[in-house]
């Protein structure tokens, strides 16, 4: 194995590391009270392996082999300008407090050093892509937020007309509430296994890709995936718990049962493009559930983060092209 | 309805309104006593003080079991905000049970006579009290009709007290008898108006807590 070769790998892990350690998925059990954050995050850690380790492979491939054409030969030095790009677009819009998606980051990387590529080798940049299957990720990036927001409202609706007429005393909602811990345990769960199997398959994509260029043995990729997953786990348990006592302070005191209607919408949206092998945001998908539920209690999202995000939304995608770009040219240029 | 079954955390919230309501009716015979020149009202007064004492200690229990592993649902602020505004009323009664055994002033059948009509209401505010606090925990609706209640007597109250006011201002009084029927007359309407505020909180809580 080349240096190249170990040092993307490593790059990939870290990677795998920085994005579960910014991963709030557990943070519903955490306000509500149901798990310590000690707790939480020890067994989101070991969630997040599962869903990795078992759950990764179908997006993995989207991302990693069938995004891009075989013609191209998606290199190491590619590989390294997609990773960097999107670690650094992640830092810097971290500073900024936007949330944005490392999905959009990494496609649009991708579609970056295609660019590059088609100029480099003379050839037609349509031809880099397989521009179906760009199409459909690009397309649901629209269709998951609408479909996390619709399900996100209608849970809430049913939520709230269910348990209208148990609400009557005090005693009912504590005992009501209660028992709905242990639904919201059970939702976070499939939800943290089902999140973590989708922002994983953009990293175990790089270990699909290296494998389709024949730089690492198909027998090491589930080695890989399991490595990724234990970075994964690692990088919620030792920095992830620091995120989610920020966000404690915002949530604490949320009812079991408001977090389950919110919950269960972003599991479901999540799950269902995992089964289908889409990359999508996990937190346009969390955003637009928030939205939709507190739609139906009547409250609207304050203007100002709403406008910020939506333009980090657009903005990511074009930024990560360009930064991708920028490294694959250096890499070219110095022939590395 | 089938009941619910209370943890202890609630039903150290039921123990002190019982404690309450049995120092509300303490201080009742308090005034009452005072009004009719009993010999008992040494005995109220420190039955009063006593139930206070109690009252303070519950509360001192409930807070420490707060932030323990039995916690309800409903927030910690909410929480507080029960037990302190119920504290309040037994400070506010035990102070005026105080201020009342201070004097003797001299007879005046309007105002002593009017002293025993608010001491009958706020018997009745008393349970009033402490069946809200009850229904805060088992029925939302009985505890509309708790507050509903409270007010209409807290206003019944009221004008009494604006009338034995009126009263004292009118007829000659010594200055000493003046002061302390004062301040009787005022410190006892309060302990209705903290009784009507806790029912405006106890309103918002059920608003907060409903769907």
């Amino acid at each position: 194995m080349d240096f190249a070769l170990i040092f993307l790998i490593f790059l990939v892990l870290f990677f795998s590391f920085s994005l579960a350690s910014n991963d709030v998925t557990m943070s519903p059990v955490i306000g509500s009270r149901a798990l310590s954050i000690k707790s939480a995050v020890i067994f989101g850690g070991i969630l997040s392996f599962i869903g990795c380790y078992f759950f990764s492979a179908g997006v993995g491939k989207t991302v990693g082999q069938n995004l891009i054409n075989p013609s191209v030969n998606y290199d190491i030095p590619m590989m390294l300008a997609v990773v960097l790009s999107t670690s650094i677009w992640l830092i810097i819009a971290s500073f900024t407090g936007a949330p944005i998606s490392s999905t959009h980051s990494v496609v649009g990387s991708v579609f970056g050093v295609c660019i590059v590529w088609a100029i480099d080798s003379s050839s037609s940049f349509l031809d880099s892509l397989n521009w179906t299957v760009l199409g459909n990720v690009v397309l649901n990036w629209i269709i998951s937020p609408m479909i996390a927001f619709i399900l996100g409202y209608v849970f809430q609706w049913i939520l709230k007309n269910f348990l209208k007429k148990f609400y009557t005393n005090l005693l009912k909602i504590e005992s009501i509430e209660k028992f709905s811990i242990l639904f919201l345990i059970i939702t976070v769960v499939w939800m943290q296994i089902s999140r973590s199997g989708n922002d994983s398959g953009k990293v175990v994509g790089f270990f699909f890709a290296l494998t389709q260029s024949g730089d690492i043995q198909s027998n090491l990729v589930n080695f890989l995936i399991a490595l990724a997953g234990i970075t994964a786990a690692l990088g919620l348990i030792l920095v992830g718990k620091n995120v989610l006592k920020t966000v404690e302070g915002s949530i604490i005191g949320m009812r079991p049962t408001d977090a389950i209607s919110v919950a269960l919408s972003i599991t479901i949206t999540i799950t269902l493009y995992t089964a289908l092998g889409l990359p999508i945001s996990a937190s346009h998908t969390v955003i637009f559930a928030m939205f939709g539920a507190s739609r139906m209690k009547g409250e609207r999202p304050e203007k100002k983060s709403y406008h910020k995000m939506i333009k980090s939304w657009f903005l990511t995608f074009p930024i990560a092209a360009g930064l991708a770009a920028l490294f694959y040219s250096i890499f070219l240029i110095f022939q590395i | 309805m089938k009941k619910e079954k209370r943890n202890i955390l609630q039903e150290l919230f039921i123990e002190n309104a019982n404690v309450t309501e049995e120092l509300l009716k303490s201080f009742c015979n308090t005034l009452l006593s005072f009004s009719k020149g009993s010999n008992e009202l040494e005995t109220y007064v420190r039955k009063t003080i006593e139930l206070e004492n109690k009252q303070d200690s519950i509360r001192e229990e409930i807070i420490n079991k707060m932030f323990g592993k039995d916690v309800m649902v409903f927030s910690r602020e909410d929480r507080l905000k029960i037990i302190q505004d119920l504290d309040l009323i037994g400070d506010i009664a035990e102070r005026t049970a105080r201020r009342i055994n201070t004097y003797k002033p001299k007879q005046d059948l309007e105002i002593f006579n009017g002293l025993e009509w608010i001491s009958n209401k706020l018997f009745k505010l008393s349970e009033e009290l402490k069946l809200l606090v009850v229904n805060i925990f088992e029925d939302f609706d009985e505890a509309k009709k708790n507050i509903s209640n409270i007010n209409l007597i807290r206003s019944e109250i009221r004008d009494k007290e604006y009338e034995l006011l009126k009263r004292i201002y009118c007829i000659k009084l010594e200055l000493y008898d003046f002061m302390f029927l004062n301040d009787v007359i005022k410190l006892t309407a309060s302990i209705a108006n903290t009784i009507e505020e806790f029912s405006d909180s106890a309103t918002i809580l059920i608003c907060k807590y409903t769907l």
